[in-house]
């Protein structure tokens, strides 16, 4: 422990002033931090925009957001290369000091470096932003963890096998050029169309292939520090992140979808009630995937009217998978595509399912009519205690949410493009499921001279979703804005009035509770294909 | 029969397509101050290495102080003293926040020995080891291996580059100490070891030459000229032992490498005849290796 406590002492001397910049920048992100909570109101009342944002206030926090953890890097990796492991000229590894010895002071470094500062820090803006700290310990300490794992373990196992700071910049360099590369197939899905990898890409969007890469991506820098400190193996370290990058791209890419989505998403069991029921909502349309048609297929939009068996249900549409059997018996199986993570509140009950046949094959059957299977993957939610909540002025609590604020904007925030009306702190994270739904015609917010009332059945809503568990961040502070995003009954002639929710206005509050991920298929018989006048035989 | 400080058995060392050691098998007696000599990239350097455990050897096993070399790794450092001109060093650091550094890590560390040290390298304590010429950086680096009595001392050219009067200062360093402990130097100059050291080994091309004590390795190796009356004929068929024998007019030479006065004038006389004139000089360490790298190269 002492010889621990001497190397660590040591390193501390050494990079005493990188220490001194990382701390400077966590103080100078707890200072600014809070300025940016109080005086976001009066920054976004100013409309400031261009380079004038860079002089207002938010602009530090955004800027030392960035700064903290690149201090941190900074000094982990310089701690970490100057008892180095990549050589032949090592001063400490013909020295009496243990490897464990060695990487226990690098680890007591990045604590006092990174992580104790973090906690300070976390502990203050709590207790700055009104939420007593000693209830959110064990979120902090989940925090502390996932800065650990996300943040410092990568940089350690990289420091490890580079000997400077620019080599380690260069293999930050290639690992974001491989992770480029492992996008490529879905950039050319996007680009180029129809590709043997389109239904991984189209899968990947909405099934996980957790937990394996989680685990590689825990283990692998585990075991690279590990060896490197026990055994210098640096070719073998290096070869295992190439590794490590190989093995996330074939999953991304050769995971068993199919299974997955199966697993993810499961077919209803044998009576159970299926939560929505799908009808053709209208004519069937053609859609080309990119500018260029593919001249081998035909793009074709299904719309899809979705019943809910419960009103309450809020939907997201996950996926889809069309399979067109002729009357003949002659299938085509055109695959998985995603939805886009299409959320369908009440009353919406609209969605386009697109696929793609093959052109011989739609020439085929284009004037008979075909049977449709269609499966669609997708989470329903019930909605769950539904209250009004009747604005208060100034600040207030909001249960389950957080402390806001409602604030009439006028003009409208220019920052992003929308009437913000109620700022909310939240502690560790958003509301994990929070629906807000705003009748606009109860709104108490003065409405402009001249500009016409909305119709009383016009509203508007938002729903806000997130994990249960921190977000991954410096800040234990979340600042999200409550406001209606989605409008329903309104004319454009009428126009969003410029703030909505006012102190007085009754908001409509729910928590809508996930029920499952399943996946439901039904036939749809007598599906005449769209005219596709393009493809029409002369 | 003297313990081995160090020992190697086949110890092969290839980088991709080069051997830098080739079998090499080396013997360093407990208490023995051994010159590891050899030309530049002969793998004196290499052999050190692993022997320090720096990196592995490709086949083959070391003990050092009866302990695999693969398997040397921190405490066991606290009684060996590695010292080598190309290796990193702590240069952010003074002189004696270097040494105060090290202290906690060795249980023998030796405070007067060590402000003994300072005073005969004469170490500027407030002076950070990177501003330090090469020359007192290497006096630092051997007193900071010295001070804790270690019983295996690992010089890898220490004296590289080095003034006369720092060399000197460092041998003399070396030598006060010398008595407790084993001491392994490699070097490639041959006139600056030739001076202190109790055994060779000479390193060439991955293999070793020869090893043995010092004045065994002088003793059997003299030069010979002879001065007959007449141009003598060279036999044919000349003893092993003759290296480089040549004649010029009715004088022959050559090297014998097996000295014996008696048996090798025995052999003068009965392969040349009697010569007018017989010389036996000593030959320098230098000129005993010239002439097996030279013999070596020979065609057979």
């Amino acid at each position: 422990m002492k010889l621990i406590f001497q190397i660590f002492l040591r390193d501390v001397r050494h990079l005493w002033r990188e220490l001194a910049v990382s701390y400077a920048v966590v103080i100078a992100y707890g200072w600014s931090t809070p300025r940016y909570w109080v005086h976001l109101e009066e920054w976004a009342a100013t409309g400031a925009s261009g380079l004038g944002v860079f002089f207002e206030v938010p602009f530090w926090p955004r800027l030392l957001v960035v700064l903290v953890p690149l201090a941190w890097l900074v000094a982990i990796v310089r701690v970490v290369q100057s008892d180095s492991l990549v050589g032949n000229r090592q001063f400490w590894v013909t020295r009496p000091f243990g490897w464990k010895q060695v990487l226990a002071a690098k680890i007591s470094f990045a604590l006092i470096c990174a992580n104790l500062p973090l906690l300070i820090l976390e502990v203050y803006l709590l207790a700055k932003a009104g939420f007593a700290p000693t209830h959110y310990l064990v979120g902090l300490l989940w925090m502390q963890c996932l800065t650990s794992f996300i943040l410092l373990l990568p940089v350690i196992a990289l420091a490890t096998v580079t000997a400077t700071v620019g080599q380690f910049l260069l293999g930050v360099l290639l690992i974001v050029l491989a992770q480029f590369l492992s996008g490529l197939p879905s950039l050319l899905h996007i680009s180029m169309g129809t590709s043997f990898l389109s239904e991984p890409v189209e899968l990947s969007q909405f099934t996980s292939t957790d937990p394996l890469p989680t685990i590689l991506l825990l283990a692998f820098p585990l075991v690279i520090i590990g060896l490197q400190y026990a055994r210098r193996r640096t070719l073998l370290s290096r070869w295992l992140i190439v590794c490590l990058m190989a093995a996330l791209v074939l999953i991304t890419l050769f995971a068993p979808y199919r299974t997955l989505v199966h697993r993810q998403y499961p077919p209803l069991n044998a009576g159970e009630k299926t939560p929505i029921h799908l009808a053709i909502g209208g004519t069937l349309g053609t859609w080309t995937r990119t500018s260029k048609p593919d001249p081998n297929e035909v793009g074709i939009v299904l719309p899809l009217t979705i019943e809910r068996t419960s009103p309450d249900f809020f939907l997201i549409m996950k996926g889809s998978h069309v399979e067109v059997e002729s009357q003949n018996g002659l299938k085509w199986d055109a695959g998985w595509t995603s939805m886009n993570s299409l959320t369908l509140l009440p009353p919406d009950h609209n969605a386009n399912v697109s696929f793609a046949v093959p052109t011989d094959f739609y020439q085929q059957f284009r004037d008979l009519d075909v049977k449709v299977r269609l499966t669609l993957a997708f989470t329903y939610f019930q909605d769950a205690n539904r209250r009004t909540f009747v604005v208060p002025s100034g600040a207030f609590t909001l249960p389950d949410a957080g402390r806001c604020t409602a604030t009439p904007l006028d003009p409208p925030n220019v920052y992003s493009g929308g009437p913000k009306v109620v700022f909310c702190l939240a502690p560790l994270h958003r509301p994990a499921s929070l629906f807000l739904n705003l009748k606009l015609s109860d709104s108490t917010c003065k409405r402009p001279p001249g500009r016409p009332s909305v119709s009383a059945s016009a509203f508007g809503t938002e729903w806000i979703q997130n994990s249960d568990s921190p977000e991954f961040g410096i800040s234990p502070v979340v600042q999200f804005e409550l406001a209606p995003f989605q409008y329903h009954n309104i004319s454009t002639s009428e126009g969003l009035p410029d703030g909505m929710i006012c102190p007085g206005t009754p908001l409509t509050l729910s928590n809508p509770q996930k029920v499952g991920d399943i996946q439901i298929t039904q036939q749809l018989d007598n599906v005449h294909l769209p005219d596709n006048g393009s493809l029409r035989p002369r | 029969m003297t313990n081995s400080a160090i020992r190697t058995e086949n110890l092969v060392k290839t980088y991709r397509n080069v051997s830098a050691l080739r079998g090499l098998n080396l013997n360093v007696p407990e208490g023995a101050v051994y010159a590891l000599v050899g030309p530049n990239g002969a793998g004196k350097t290499t052999a050190i290495k692993i022997l320090m455990n720096i990196f592995g050897a490709t086949h083959g096993h070391a003990e050092v102080l009866g302990v695999d070399s693969t398997r040397l790794r921190g405490r066991m450092f606290s009684s060996i003293g590695y010292v080598s001109e190309n290796q990193e060093s702590l240069d952010w650091m003074r002189v004696d926040a270097f040494f105060c550094f090290l202290r906690p890590f060795y249980p023998t560390w030796d405070r007067d020995l060590e402000n003994e040290l300072v005073r005969q390298f004469d170490l500027p304590p407030d002076r950070r080891l990177g501003e330090l010429s090469r020359g007192v950086r290497m006096k630092a680096a051997l007193a900071s291996s010295l001070a804790y009595h270690p019983k295996l001392i690992v010089l890898d050219e220490p004296f590289t580059g080095l003034d006369p009067l720092v060399r000197d200062e460092l041998i003399q360093g070396l030598l006060d100490r010398a008595e407790e402990s084993t001491i392994l130097i490699s070097s490639h100059d041959l006139a600056e070891v030739e001076t202190f050291v109790s055994h060779v080994g000479y390193l060439e091309l991955g293999e070793l030459r020869c090893s043995e004590e010092l004045s065994s390795l002088t003793g059997r190796f003299r030069e010979v000229e002879l001065t007959f009356a007449m141009p003598p004929a060279l036999p044919s068929v000349v003893p092993k032992s003759w290296l480089q024998i040549s004649s010029s007019a009715a004088v022959v030479r050559f090297i014998e490498s097996h000295f014996d006065p008696e048996k090798t004038d025995e052999q003068i006389r009965t392969l040349l005849g009697t010569a007018q004139n017989v010389t036996f000089t000593p030959m320098s360490l230098r000129s005993i290796f010239l002439a097996m790298a030279k013999t070596a190269r020979e065609p057979a």
